[in-house]
């Protein structure tokens, strides 16, 4: 009877803590991924809603004695009046700027027509137009693309010079034992943890004279100083793994040191580049201090969702800029997720 | 002869050349320039002053004070929350594949992306006033501002928004130190009588110490240079931290006297502080772990 009992308790912790570390994780995302979806009269709405939604429950009032229009929109049990106008165009307006529903002025003088022959509110149906943040701060709004593809570029050429330098880095640490290798990845390791800001802010002076402020590449230097070490350090471990005996047996059979490289090494190490590119790709992708630091009018994606941040009072704009900042970092993440693991000695998911 | 002189040209070091030079012109020197801009007057004169003259300011006083706060703090509540869910999830039950894969959705979230999501939580109309009011914790008509709080517990805020976010990647490597464990070590345990805290703390702890403090480590480096939530939640001098008066020396008072003498002082410090956290990271890994192993 009192196992029974003990084992009926310890499933009711259980099943809390799962509870509370599923909420904990998963509720702010889904209020952060609401909130990216609502409109600017949703954002100021108390409580906020849990889940987006698509359209509004209206009502449209003819108000005879001032021969005006009002826009009632339900909440709680009730409706609330929150536009009251004769102005087609005004009208629609308001709905666009605040509601995010696209309805012309045409349409919007049908909807005063037949409201007009009713003498009471009649009900209409707002649809909202769902991605509607996500158009305005990507497309109307400006330099929003641009400094996508500044963080692109950005992303694109660290890659490019962290897998050419650290991976014959890593090449030469797994398969040559040198006088100094030991100090060599020792300080490899310094340089992964190096604060990149002590690093930004002296190179400034340098970039500037290379004429490189403010383009993505100088970026891509700064980011490259840990991610060439970090590279190193995964391509080495992965070259290690590769017997050396499958090389010498390539060139045995007359291959060309090159060509053992292209045909058998790399294509075997081909996992550990993928995953020290995406940690390449993450390094520049999250980056914002230096991109504070480095640039002035090329911002990056990371760095102008930060500084949207400071500029508007509700966060459904900006929201709707993190969620696409967030989407490539999610996926890379739990792609080398494996490899996180397996750097830290095989955790089996 | 001939022979060591043709191998030391075909020496396949000289294949590092492009590294070392990558390093001596984007790390070694610009290190070093910072280095000694920290320690030189206007005139180029060596001199302490920088030093004083930041030490003097409040906000710097504050600013460090608050690194050295949040750095603990999260430390600490990292520390146990992480333990206890690592212990957790590594026994292994129906869904507790699952289970991990969620928990670590928030590792993959950006600094700023990070910002974004607490802000719409914490303004005054936001998620966590709205989960609340659901609950029935909190009055609709009187919800708290939560981005008007200051000092300590702006502070403590912070510091549960940074665990939001970096608990998993402090989980998994705690995560991996235990399924490397030697199960027969628990086992003999309670063999010999040990209660579950017994054997939790006289044979997983001292096994997993060196883990543990590799884990540790690794988040002091990255909590002393905290900044961007910290900015994007509360904004600019409000909750000051060393990383955070940097971006305001460059990003604010960019023109100020001793704007980028002030920077670079900071930015001299707070390597310091990471250099310092790595050799004792270097030291602890050291005894565990034998070079190619990657942390």
């Amino acid at each position: 009877m009192s196992a029974r009992r003990g084992k009926l308790w310890s499933r009711t912790v259980f099943l809390l803590i799962l509870v509370t570390v599923a909420g904990v994780v998963l509720l702010p995302i889904l209020y952060f991924l609401t909130i990216s979806f609502a409109s600017n009269y949703e954002a100021y709405q108390f409580p906020a809603k849990i889940l987006p939604t698509f359209s509004y429950p209206a009502r449209l009032r003819y108000n005879a004695d001032t021969e005006n229009y009002t826009l009632l929109l339900k909440k709680g049990a009730d409706f609330e009046a929150v536009k009251t106008t004769s102005d087609a165009s005004d009208f629609s307006l308001y709905c666009k700027s605040q509601l995010n529903v696209l309805i012309s002025p045409p349409a919007v003088q049908t909807l005063f027509d037949r409201a007009k022959a009713s003498d009471q509110a009649v009900p209409i149906k707002l649809r909202k137009d769902f991605f509607r943040n996500y158009v305005v701060f990507f497309i109307l709004a400006e330099g929003t693309m641009r400094a996508l593809f500044n963080s692109l570029k950005a992303a694109g050429w660290t890659i490019l010079i962290s897998l050419v330098l650290g991976g014959v880095t890593g090449y030469i640490l797994a398969r040559y034992k040198f006088r100094f290798s030991t100090t060599f990845s020792t300080s490899l390791l310094v340089v992964r943890m190096f604060p990149a800001v002590a690093l930004s802010l002296p190179l400034v002076v340098y970039i500037m004279r290379m004429n490189l402020y403010d383009t993505p590449f100088a970026l891509a230097i700064v980011y490259s100083v840990p991610n060439i070490a970090l590279t190193a350090w995964i391509t080495s471990s992965i070259f290690k793994g590769i017997s050396v005996e499958l090389e010498e047996a390539a060139m045995v059979f007359g291959a060309t040191r090159l060509k053992t490289l292209r045909t058998i090494t790399l294509p075997l190490a081909f996992p550990a580049i993928v995953a020290s590119s995406l940690y390449a790709f993450l390094a520049a992708w999250n980056d914002s201090i230096t991109a504070l630091i480095m640039t002035n009018d090329n911002p990056t994606l990371a760095l102008l969702v930060y500084r949207t941040v400071g500029s508007s009072t509700i966060p459904n704009l900006p929201a709707a800029g993190a969620v696409v900042l967030l989407i490539p970092s999610l996926v890379f993440t739990f792609i080398i997720k494996n490899y996180i693991n397996q750097l830290w000695g095989k955790v089996a998911l | 002869m001939h022979v060591s002189r043709r191998s030391f040209f075909k020496s396949p070091v000289w294949f590092l050349v492009p590294v070392v030079v990558y390093y001596a012109a984007f790390w070694i020197r610009p290190t070093i320039s910072v280095i000694i801009e920290s320690f030189t007057d206007k005139s180029g004169a060596f001199a302490f002053s920088n030093y004083v003259r930041l030490f003097s300011q409040e906000a710097i006083r504050t600013a460090f004070l608050n690194t050295v706060l949040f750095t603990i703090g999260s430390a600490i509540l990292q520390f146990v929350l992480a333990f206890a869910l690592a212990l957790w999830l590594n026994r292994k039950f129906r869904f507790s594949n699952l289970v991990l894969f969620i928990t670590l959705i928030p590792m993959a979230f950006p600094p700023a992306a990070v910002g974004i999501l607490w802000k719409t939580g914490l303004y005054r109309f936001g998620w966590i006033n709205s989960f609340l009011c659901a609950l029935g914790l909190m009055n609709p008509a009187n919800p708290v501002d939560w981005m008007s709080f200051r000092n300590l517990n702006a502070v403590m805020l912070l510091i549960i928004v940074d665990t939001w976010t970096v608990l998993p990647s402090v989980m998994i490597i705690l995560l991996a130190g235990l399924q490397n464990f030697n199960k027969e070590f628990e086992e003999a345990g309670w063999v010999f009588g040990a209660n579950k805290f017994q054997t939790l703390k006289d044979i997983v702890f001292p096994i997993m110490k060196p883990t543990i403090i590799t884990a540790m480590i690794l988040r002091m480096i990255a909590a002393v240079q905290v900044w961007l939530i910290a900015v994007m939640i509360f904004g600019y001098n409000v909750v000051p931290f060393l990383v955070e008066r940097i971006a305001y020396n460059v990003d604010v008072i960019t023109f100020a006297k001793y704007a980028r003498k002030d920077a670079y002082t900071i930015s001299v410090i707070v390597a310091a502080i990471v250099l310092i956290s790595v050799s004792m990271y270097l030291r602890v890994s050291g005894d565990k772990q034998k070079g190619g192993e990657i942390t």
